[in-house]
């Protein structure tokens, strides 16, 4: 069918429109941004606190480095995945079937499991992605819940390593929670692969 | 979401499947354009679509200037010399067969694909192109003038069949 160039640029981008799922992170990712908790601090004296605390913890990350306690690895690894499901940045797969999501990822040493501790969220798979913990390659699984609450469960190799004091689901050890970023993150290692889950704290 | 309705991220999507060729980096560019569209206080931004392309524009083309394949967008910016005839017959009024076209859309280049989205599709004149890309109205002109020269090529090729 012959047509006009503009006719034809047209009827060719009139085939795309985003789907929900992408409609949906894009809500994510401005009710992150736009969040009350994260809102920029606009008043000079607590910006010269904030670089005060950050030259603090500078020095403490980087002049004394071996001190680092559990606490401050378990909080540095939660930093890690919180920030990694805030940026919701797009899906590589998009499925609700978790066999065909896992088959995706090719590229990692582990098979990406069901776990125990995300039964009880009652989400819906939506999509995975790759990404990384303390430099270990990992799974992104991306889940919603019917109020369209986004939460993501990040798994990767178990290293003792970089993991060796998280808690052990087979030793009916709890999940460490911490809070960071206004989100919950639970931290625990399962069928020997680290497990991160991160959700917003229930109002 | 709040700062942008779904006919306009429609839109914003298909403005970057313009500009990258593809449906899933169009994906990845939108998603970074919108998210350094929100941290830039948004309810200020007056022109929130203009202002959102031109973050899309900057990002993709920086990405392709990382991956080392801008030299055919600098090429493709530079301006011709040579007599304009664009008055003659508009370049959107040309005649093109619609598979021809989906075929020959993925060859084309980045800025011509864009260019095309922003005459066919938000109807903007050469002059209100130029000033979304910052340049001259000439620089336009000329971008206008060998596209359309190329569709016209495509055209006559797909006439007599030399399109596979």
């Amino acid at each position: 069918m012959k047509n006009t160039v503009k006719e034809n640029v047209n009827s060719h981008l009139d085939e795309f429109e985003l789907n929900m799922d992408q409609f949906a992170s894009l809500n994510a990712l401005e009710k992150s941004i736009l969040s009350p908790t994260q809102k920029r601090i606009k008043n000079p004296i607590l910006w010269s606190v904030a670089a005060s605390l950050l030259v603090v913890s500078l020095f403490f990350t980087t002049v004394l480095p071996k001190g680092q306690s559990q606490q401050e690895m378990i909080y540095a690894i939660a930093q890690e995945v919180s920030y990694n499901h805030l940026k919701f940045k797009p899906l590589e797969v998009t499925n609700n079937n978790l066999t065909r999501v896992t088959g995706y990822f090719e590229k990692l040493d582990f098979n990406p499991l069901a776990s125990s501790q995300v039964a009880a969220l009652s989400s819906r798979l939506i999509g995975g992605r790759y990404c990384s913990i303390k430099g270990n390659i990992a799974a992104q699984l991306r889940m919603r819940d019917e109020k369209g609450a986004i939460s993501t469960l990040f798994e990767s190799r178990f290293n003792a390593e970089d993991f060796d004091f998280l808690p052990r689901i087979e030793n009916q050890q709890a999940p460490v929670k911490v809070h960071v970023d206004g989100q919950q993150v639970r931290l625990w290692v399962e069928k020997g692969l680290v497990m991160a889950l991160v959700n917003p704290i229930s109002k | 979401m709040k700062s942008l309705n779904k006919e306009s991220l429609n839109k914003l999507y298909r403005f970057g499947i313009a500009l990258t060729g593809s449906p899933q980096d169009s994906e990845d560019v939108l998603h970074t354009a919108i998210e350094r569209f929100l941290r830039k206080n948004p309810q200020n931004i007056t022109e929130k679509e203009a202002f959102i392309r031109t973050i899309m524009r900057n990002y993709w083309y920086d990405e392709i200037r990382k991956q080392k394949n801008h030299q055919a967008h600098v090429e493709s910016l530079q301006v011709e010399q040579g007599d304009m005839d664009i008055d003659k017959d508009r370049l959107e009024d040309i005649i093109i067969d619609q598979h021809d076209f989906q075929k020959h859309w993925q060859a084309l280049q980045a800025p011509q694909r864009e260019l095309l989205y922003m005459h066919c599709v938000l109807e903007y004149s050469a002059q209100e192109i130029a000033d979304e890309f910052n340049c001259a109205r000439g620089t336009i002109l000329s971008r206008i003038h060998r596209l359309k020269k190329q569709l016209q090529q495509l055209s006559r090729l797909a006439s007599k069949g030399a399109l596979s």
